[in-house]
């Protein structure tokens, strides 16, 4: 097995909450915290669910949206600095990566709405460009090092923990602050509605009766750096990335590209298939997303499919972020001696007869694979060990 | 990381995407539905580039941008803030900027890697840089790599007049190779670059060029000249300072230049710096 890169720090802000310990009690008792937000700025009467960040107080949608998303941002990622201990000059010479679907959209939204107000005019505003937030995270912390963001719909920041761990195994870079933030925005809540993709009666992936995703806000920053051989921690193996070049919303039913991208993180981990864990699934709860990547699992694993679970229903569905956001949920329970459960399985879909993990599981050190995909046909998986 | 095979593409702000869907038809036959202005300069430099070759299924694609997808963003806040609607649902899917890329892979049916990649104002370079790690681990041996921006909608005196898209093809083969990436290098400074600059002749004085990215100042330039003795290659006074200019530049050097090599420094706003070095045989 390669050992690409250790987690030397992290931070996590999520609907269960932003301390890692009561994030981890959270997903263990099983407590999700779900919102109700209405349809109303597309003029229906409906309500949909929402996984809000923990700190959002009632009414705090709409405020200040970029005083609350850069506060967000910053302070997460000095928790993750804090708790990797770094020294000045580490830290000078961080990289970073940068995972996000919406990018600064919710703040360059409301914006816009402003400004439609004052001038009926919002065309002449833009963005401010993709790589402003990581810019401003190195501003903000005086990182000097290079800058990537990466904008692959729900696999981003997926491959910026790609490119960060294989940036410090060849060498190139000592060590990365690798971020995934995805706040909640108009544009992503009333686009994923457009799709009919939304969940009204609970989160269920694999379930027979799921009906979609819900949506959450999340934000990680993860310190990686080149292995120290010790025997704690966590660290990144390797992992793949691909397309499946089926369709712009849809990935192959049959997963192949699936299989395929799991079995080539696999090989660049240098890990068997046999010697896997278990495995994080991407499962977003949407009847063609569970349907391709069981498809793909099994391709993989045939009889032998390991122990796999689903962390959205804790959380949401963080899109961009959860790369990163669920990396850290995940290896942070097992730190802890558990996989955490996939909540809302009840019944398996008689086409795929996959039971994912339900109640928290006894389970620690061993090797894991994280499944992640997303719209435009994005395919990635890491592999991560946990030493304990 | 050899050069295969380069296109440019600009062209000032189009009033309609069927008027660039009418240009694709020039390189491809397949139709393609429910594709904006992004995606659509996306593909025509794409199919330009590679033109009369045959990618194989495994090579990459990675998509460089600055700004992503600006025209579809606008429309789907019009559809919600003005319109008081639902958003379209492909005009939302495509304001996911690696919806190009998707386009890219799924017309020339290539599945390897798959990304859409900005660093602000070094967005070109950033792209180059991980495309090369991926070279050097073995784990890509072919690839598309694009700067694609549109025009920001509305744009005032200051605005760049003109969107472009701009690739190359690589291969890790050399045989049949118009030119070669030898060196992706960023530095967190001037400073760190100049020191770089004088550990050794970057390149060899009067068999070399020196181009500078936009955002680097007349004096800066003038200060890379003293230090590396290298003649200058300008290309930022052909439209102007715009998203992909870096792009357009290399391009330019690779598709009209004679065979030399060139030594090309930009900046971004913080003061981080890059260095590329390309061969032209």
């Amino acid at each position: 097995m390669r050992n690409a890169a250790m987690i030397r720090g992290r931070a996590i802000a999520c609907a269960l909450g932003e301390d890692l310990d009561a994030v981890v009690r959270g997903a263990r008792e099983m407590r999700p915290r779900v919102a109700e937000l209405p349809l109303s700025l597309a003029g229906l009467e409906e309500v949909r669910p929402y996984y809000l960040l923990s700190r959002r107080g009632p009414g705090s949608l709409g405020a200040a949206p970029e005083t609350f998303f850069y506060e967000v941002l910053f302070d997460t990622v000095a928790r993750a600095l804090a708790d990797a201990s770094l020294r000045a000059a580490d830290l000078r010479d961080l990289a970073i990566f940068f995972g996000s679907t919406a990018i600064d959209i919710p703040v360059y939204e409301h914006a816009y709405e402003q400004t439609l107000r004052e001038t009926s005019r919002p065309a002449a505003m833009v963005s401010s460009g993709y790589g402003r937030i990581a810019d401003e995270v190195a501003e903000r912390f005086g990182i000097r090092g290079p800058a990537y963001t990466f904008t692959t719909a729900c696999t981003s920041s997926a491959n910026a923990l790609l490119y960060a761990a294989a940036m410090i195994a060849a060498g190139r870079i000592p060590r990365a602050l690798v971020i995934g933030y995805d706040l909640f925005s108009h544009l992503g809540f009333y686009g994923f509605e457009s799709l009919r993709l939304i969940a009204t009666d609970g989160y269920r992936p694999f379930d027979r009766r799921r009906s979609g995703i819900i949506m959450g806000e999340g934000c990680g920053a993860v310190v990686l750096e080149a292995d120290d051989g010790g025997d704690a921690g966590a660290v990144l193996c390797g992992g793949a990335n691909r397309v499946d070049a089926h369709n712009v919303t849809t990935h192959a039913l049959e997963g192949g590209a699936i299989a395929q991208v799991m079995r080539d993180a696999l090989a660049d981990a240098e890990v068997d298939a046999g010697a896997v864990t278990a495995i994080k699934a991407h499962g977003t709860g949407s009847e063609n997303n569970d349907r391709m990547e069981g498809n793909g699992m099994v391709r993989v694993f045939g009889d032998a499919l390991p122990p796999f679970t689903v962390l959205k229903p804790l959380i949401g569905h963080t899109v961009g972020a959860s790369g990163v956001v669920e990396l850290i949920l995940f290896t942070a329970c097992l730190q802890r001696g558990f996989c955490p459960p996939t909540l809302g399985f009840g019944e398996a879909d008689g086409a795929l007869l996959l039971h994912p993990v339900t109640e928290p599981r006894p389970m620690s050190r061993g090797v894991y694979l994280l499944n992640f995909f997303g719209f435009g046909g994005n395919c990635t998986a890491l592999v991560a060990a946990v030493r304990g | 990381m050899f050069i295969h095979a380069v296109s440019q593409f600009v062209t000032p702000p189009v009033e309609h995407p069927r008027i660039l869907k009418e240009v694709l038809k020039g390189y491809t036959d397949t139709p393609f539905r429910r594709v904006n202005t992004f995606i659509l300069l996306a593909l025509i430099g794409a199919h330009r580039c590679v033109q009369g070759r045959t990618p194989s299924g495994n090579a990459s694609v990675y998509l460089t941008t600055e700004s992503g997808n600006l025209g579809d963003t606008n429309n789907v806040l019009d559809q919600l803030y003005r319109q008081r609607s639902l958003p379209m649902p492909f005009s939302f899917i495509n304001t996911m900027s690696n919806t190009a890329p998707f386009y890219v892979a799924q017309s020339l049916n290539v599945l390897g890697r798959n990304l859409s990649i900005s660093g602000r104002g070094l967005s070109f370079e950033r792209g180059l840089e991980l495309a090369r790690l991926d070279f050097d681990s073995g784990s890509v041996e072919e690839a598309l790599i694009g700067a694609v921006d549109e025009v920001p909608p509305e744009g005032g005196a200051a605005h760049p007049a003109v969107a472009g898209s701009f690739w190359i093809y690589v291969r890790k083969a050399r045989n049949g190779a118009l030119g070669e990436v030898a060196e992706v290098r960023s530095f967190p400074d001037r400073e760190a670059l100049a020191a770089w600059c004088a550990d050794r002749p970057v390149l060899p004085p009067g068999r070399g060029l020196l181009a500078c990215g936009a955002a680097v100042s007349d004096e800066e330039r003038t200060d890379w000249q003293r230090r590396t003795g290298l003649s200058l290659f300008d290309y930022v006074d052909d439209y102007g300072p715009f998203d992909t200019v870096t792009a357009y530049g290399v391009t330019k050097f690779l598709e009209t230049a004679p065979p030399a090599s060139l030594l090309h420094i930009n900046r971004n706003g913080q003061g981080r710096h890059v260095a590329l070095i390309l061969n032209r045989y």
